[in-house]
């Protein structure tokens, strides 16, 4: 592959949607190519940036209130504790003009769970959402991109290693073949702006990925199920670790490989 | 029709936020943001039958940007040339309090700006792909555009920022 191919392809590679051949050969010629390998490295640091640094904007708590007026009149019923007004301290509701502003920066994500007060039937607290959300949209790209592993390996001595010096905390990788879920291998992935690390296991034609990153809540929390678009997941965390199992496994099967996690630690 | 309702609760209503969010990028003020994004809810809401899709959230996206488009097609269709307009730039936003100025980084107040200055299709996808994470092909049903457009807008979003960001520090701006 030469420069001006790379160049064509160069966002889709660190979109990860390229196939596994076309991102190998981009892969190579990064690799062996400063100036396609500084414009790689460019359009990583803007992506992060991006990550980080837009603004999620969010509607004002008055918005939230005509919005269920307006479904109301189109016959939405409204519950009555979603029409009562705003919850919050009469400091912020003064500043409700800003209130997205502040919501908006990523580091004072907790202030803005304050701020950001909602029915709670009607709408669902932000950050879990975005998260299920997130952690979701990671196990579909993982399948549709071909991008399933970074370090495919049954080895469990070989997969634990190589996120060593990736990720700045460890993480304990078992191979459960004897139980029906052989590992398959290990991937880098991003959930939230937070590198996580994806171990990759198969049942029969499915996957699992258990997406695991350290958690900035202090204790643990208690196994929850979620589904979203056809998938399902298991979240929980535990001596600091989040954990998220997600895969359009059935049930069944998805509950047993999570008991298998979580009696490991 | 309290299924129908429950379902819509359930399955579009928890989406809100990422659409009112799409629809502030788009459209770069808080009031036509609140405005388009109550409209589009309403008519995804008289809609919702019509919906039988796995992705509410890309569906309830595109409600979001077509109502969006129509807004500035009818109000501010100066906007929606594509070509780069470099004297384009948001009007700017004199709101913020002091305490945001002095929180909100000079390099994360940069990148919005440049952001904000995107002609509309190149940041719609720039922000659907960095903020929402859809993929190309998902950008490309929430668009309505082949995925090699979708490609070549995201690619030249980014062009556009890496010069943005390559002017300023020849410019040697501090903030």
């Amino acid at each position: 592959m030469n420069c001006s191919e790379t160049k064509r392809l160069i966002d889709a590679y660190v979109d990860n949607e390229l196939d596994l051949r076309g991102a190998l050969e981009v892969e190579g010629h990064v690799a062996r190519c400063p100036g396609c390998g500084a414009e790689e490295r460019a359009l990583r640091e803007l992506q992060a940036s991006a990550r980080a640094n837009l603004i999620r904007y969010v509607p004002s708590p008055e918005f939230e209130a005509r919005l269920r007026d307006a479904l109301h009149a189109e016959g939405h019923p409204v519950s009555v504790q979603s029409v009562e007004p705003s919850l919050a301290p009469p400091r912020v509701a003064r500043h409700r003009r800003h209130a997205w502003k502040w919501a908006a920066l990523a580091p004072f994500a907790a202030a803005a769970a304050l701020l950001v007060v909602a029915g709670p039937r009607l709408w669902r607290p932000p950050s879990e959402a975005s998260v299920t959300d997130a952690v979701i949209a990671a196990h579909v790209r993982s399948l549709l991109a071909n991008h399933l592993t970074d370090v495919a390996s049954s080895d469990q001595h070989t997969v634990k290693p190589w996120f060593q010096g990736k990720l700045d905390y460890s993480v304990s990788v078992t191979d459960w073949a004897a139980e029906g879920y052989p590992l398959v291998g290990g991937r880098l992935d991003y959930v939230e702006d937070t590198a996580a690390a994806a171990l990759v296991y198969r049942r029969a034609q499915h996957v699992v990925n258990l997406f695991v990153w350290p958690s900035k809540r202090v204790g643990d929390e208690p196994l929850q199920r979620l589904s979203r678009r056809g998938y399902s997941a298991y979240c929980w965390a535990k001596d600091g670790m989040h954990y998220w199992a997600v895969s359009d496994l059935n049930e069944a099967e998805l509950q047993k490989f999570v008991e298998l996690v979580r009696r490991r630690g | 029709m309290p299924h129908r309702v429950d379902s819509f609760e359930a399955v579009v209503l928890p989406h809100m936020r990422a659409g009112y969010n799409l629809a502030r990028w788009l459209l770069r003020n808080d009031h036509d943001a609140e405005d388009v994004t109550q409209e589009a809810i309403v008519r995804a809401f008289r809609f919702f039958d019509g919906f039988s899709g796995d992705n509410p959230r890309a569906w309830l996206l595109t409600v979001v940007r077509n109502s969006a488009y129509t807004f500035l097609q009818q109000n501010r269709a100066r906007e929606l040339d594509t070509e780069f307009d470099e004297v384009l730039h948001s009007e700017p936003d004199t709101s913020e309090t002091p305490e945001v100025l002095v929180l909100r980084s000079a390099q994360q107040r940069f990148l919005n700006e440049a952001v904000e200055a995107l002609p509309v299709e190149f940041r719609e996808a720039f922000v659907l792909r960095e903020m929402e994470g859809l993929s190309y092909k998902e950008i490309a049903d929430v668009a309505r555009i082949p995925i090699g457009t979708v490609m070549s807008r995201l690619s030249r979003a980014r062009r556009q920022l890496q010069a943005a960001v390559a002017r300023r520090e020849q410019a040697g701006s501090p903030s």
